[in-house]
């Protein structure tokens, strides 16, 4: 009859020391499953080959840059960490995956750091590695995992037993991202937008000048690409500007002898895809206000907001009587009125160049005559296409006075030697018809509230962002086309993976030997019950004893209470 | 974590149960059946509850701040239908005294863990992410073994013992005790409102209880019953 108490006093006792060995044991921290998002970075192919990252699936163990092995481990490290360096021996070390935590607020950044970053992309997007790279934003979860893991791979201990107790203390961290491995995108298309401006007169005979500035934005993450100043300032300018003059084009008084022609090609990181494509068109014979017998000038605009100067980067040095010298001239004008200092780049055009550095090189080439203003001093920097390069990190009234010498450099060309009432107001421009910071701003605002790398300007056709471009040159300008081109199928120029981010699941792990060390424990425990149960007879007297000893001394009290 | 975790908390989980079933060769009275038949008994007695709570006590939105207490002691009150259940089921058992308690109890505790505990380890401890709670949890299917034989032991010496018997009160002072005790916790919980028990606090606070009225029931038993 008494088994049954013994087997509950063992109970008690048993489950007590397995308690209390555990509470001895564990962080009683019962952590939740904690999930980030993550982007992924580039993966594309351009000119038959491949850059950025290989791997899209992790499900591995987190570890960070250390001494140790990094071999099929998931690397978390802090922005600041990473050079070129470390990101090569990371991937030659075989690492299955990286997880670069930017800092909460990039903008913060200084100059030098960003440079540095702006290094680290430029190493990251030029090379392919096999390991999946994500970039992730730092959140209070992330940092306590990654100071977790730093925490456990820098205990240093001496010999395998303390090594083995500490993995036993400390949480492992299982990153998984999920999903399907990228595969190409077979549609990708790029998006050609233009209008134009004609000019009082025999259109054909009328000079004509392009202005051209491409839309897209490109950085180590597709999903991190805003690209404000490059190049987001140039399109603003280019729309600012077709604002403007749109309205002294409708007015019969100023009408100018000159035709203006907008372009905004898609690609513009992609070796300026869009813009090779419209050349080819235009040579195919596409009627074109750049058509040959008239003086023509094609001005690329890109990242117009970066320095404090203005450079006109040119091919050939302009000669003297053509339409580009003119605008040198008035832009050198311009800029002494206004303040703002205007140099004069020259590159010769190297074919060879696997890249061109700027866009004006592509109409060059076409014997085309063309130049870049930007604010940049050479093309070859790793400046434009950057993650750093952000809303809040572009300086607005800088692209303001920027924007403001082009248009007025602009006007003094198109109406060159007019006279009378345009005259004056060529040197008094009323404030209706001067740069306004709030319209450029829209414009800013509109291009940057999305990341716009090619691959997410998907489907090009009725992507938002297109047809937020073609309906403000729809507004503003005339003959407005939107075309859009694929890459050709047998030997395309350019492709790009899919899976350009996603969320990356941090699971708190124990290493197998925890998992041993538990059901030996476990094994122990119900060892201990069984010799209990063994025991019941002896302990079935003490009960009996005590019991009797109550019953016949009532101020005795049970020992079980 | 993986299937090795499940197995390992399965395994603390019923190696009480199965060792009690095995040292008091429970077996050889053809316990295994009837211990079947107390947990379709168990089953039956939770829907009449809920019932009986979905009727009367229509369930309140769960409110921001957390449980009400005044809720948790309703609920537990409807737990007086377990006793009731568990002493039905014993007239019904025939089998000597502690024998009957030890069906009774271990089947009616057996029921309760396969069905409240079984699902949440399966889908839980076999996941990637580890976490104490699962081994915790069966520890609490142990506590919940000892706190369910103590009730049935109570139950049982109630209905041997008649209403003159000065052992009476006690065991009727008990029985309340071991509806109520479940409440411990949720009252723990809210004096330490705001600083979150660990949940190997909340074990304790749940085990503390049944383990000393378990003791307490196991004392009266040998003093009713002495073999």
């Amino acid at each position: 009859m008494l088994w049954l108490s013994e087997d509950v006093v063992e109970f008690l006792r048993g489950g007590a020391l397995l308690m209390a060995f555990l509470v001895v044991l564990s962080p009683l921290q019962a952590r939740a499953t904690s999930e980030f998002n993550v982007h992924r970075l580039q993966q594309f192919q351009l000119h038959s080959n491949s850059f950025g990252s290989l791997g899209s699936l992790v499900n591995v163990e987190a570890g960070t840059l250390s001494d140790g092995p990094m071999l099929r481990q998931c690397i978390l490290a802090k922005l600041v960490d990473v050079t070129p360096e470390v990101y090569r021996l990371v991937s030659s070390q075989g690492a299955a995956a990286m997880v670069i935590i930017l800092p909460s607020n990039m903008t913060a950044l200084s100059a030098p750091v960003k440079m540095l970053v702006r290094q680290l992309e430029e190493a990251m997007l030029s090379t392919e590695v096999p390991m999946a790279v994500y970039l992730a934003q730092e959140t209070p979860e992330l940092a306590a995992i990654y100071q977790s893991v730093k925490d456990k791979t820098s205990s240093g201990a001496s010999s395998a037993a303390a090594n083995f107790l500490s993995s036993l203390a400390s949480d492992g961290y299982q990153m998984v991202v999920s999903g399907a491995q990228s595969k190409p995108m077979l549609d990708v298309a790029v998006a050609n937008v233009q209008g134009q401006l004609n000019g009082f007169g025999a259109e054909e005979k009328l000079p004509s000048i392009a202005i051209v500035a491409h839309y897209d934005a490109f950085g180590a993450a597709p999903e991190l690409s805003f690209g404000a100043d490059s190049n987001g300032s140039g399109v603003a300018a280019l729309l600012e500007i077709a604002r403007l003059l749109s309205r002294l084009y409708k007015s019969p008084h100023t009408h100018p002898h000159a035709n203006l022609f907008f372009l905004l090609p898609g690609g513009g990181f992609l070796n300026y895809q869009g813009t090779k494509r419209f050349l080819d068109d235009m040579e195919g014979g596409d009627t074109n206000i750049l058509g040959e017998g008239r003086p023509t000038f094609v001005l690329c605009l890109d990242a117009l907001a970066a320095t404090n100067s203005l450079q006109l980067h040119v091919s050939r040095p302009p000669k003297n009587g053509t339409l580009m010298h003119a605008f040198y001239q008035r832009l050198l004008e311009a800029g002494q009125e206004l303040g703002v200092e205007v140099g004069l780049v020259h590159r010769k055009i190297d074919l060879a160049d696997a890249r061109q550095p700027w866009q004006h090189h592509l109409y060059s080439i076409k014997k085309l005559s063309a130049a870049t203003l930007s604010a940049l001093t050479s093309g070859d920097g790793d400046e434009r296409g950057s993650i750093t390069d952000t809303l809040s990190a572009l300086n607005t009234t800088r692209l303001v006075l920027h924007t403001s010498v082009l248009h007025t450099a602009l006007l003094r060309t198109i109406y060159n030697g007019a006279a009378g009432a345009v005259h004056h107001m060529l040197h008094d421009l009323p404030p209706a018809l001067n740069v306004n910071s709030n319209s450029l701003s829209y414009w800013l605002s509109l291009l940057t509230s999305q990341a716009r790398s090619t691959q997410l300007l998907q489907p090009a056709k009725s992507h938002p962002l297109v047809r937020a471009l073609h309906e403000a040159l729809l507004r503003f300008t005339v003959d407005v086309k939107l075309s859009v081109f694929k890459p050709d199928k047998r030997d395309p120029d350019f492709g790009f993976h899919d899976n350009t981010g996603g969320v990356m699941v941090a699971y708190s792990i124990k290493p197998a030997s925890f998992d041993l060390l538990l059901s030996l424990i476990i094994a122990g425990y119900l060892g201990v019950v069984y010799l209990l149960l063994q025991q019941m007879p002896l302990i079935q007297n003490l009960v009996i004893q005590s019991s009797s000893i109550r019953v016949s001394n009532g101020k005795v009290k049970s020992k079980y209470h | 974590m993986t299937f090795y975790h499940l197995g390992n908390c399965l395994f603390l989980a019923y190696g009480p149960y199965f060792l009690t079933y095995k040292y008091f060769e429970l077996s050889e009275y053809g316990a295994f059946w009837k211990c079947v038949q107390v947990g379709g008994m168990y089953l039956l007695t939770q829907l009449c509850k809920m019932l009986l709570l979905a009727t009367f006590f229509p369930a309140d939105l769960p409110s921001p701040a957390g449980i009400s207490l005044l809720t948790e002691i309703f609920k537990s009150t409807m737990d007086f239908g377990d006793l009731f259940a568990i002493s039905l089921v014993l007239r019904k058992i025939s089998a000597s005294g502690p024998i009957k308690v030890l069906i009774a109890g271990l089947g009616w505790s057996t029921a309760d863990m396969v069905l409240t505990r079984v699902l949440p380890l399966w889908v839980g401890a076999r996941g990637l992410q580890f976490d104490w709670k699962y081994i915790i949890m069966s520890l609490e299917a142990n506590v919940v073994m000892v706190h369910h034989l103590a009730v049935t032991a109570l139950v049982y010496l109630w209905s041997r013992t008649d209403s003159s018997s000065p052992h009476r009160p006690l065991l009727a002072l008990l029985a309340v005790c071991s509806v109520y005790c479940p409440l411990l916790p949720a009252i723990y919980t809210a004096v330490l409102a705001g600083s979150a028990p660990t949940a190997f606090n909340m074990l304790l606070a749940s085990s503390v209880p049944s383990l000393l009225l378990s003791a307490a029931s196991l004392t009266l038993l040998v003093q009713q019953c002495p073999s």
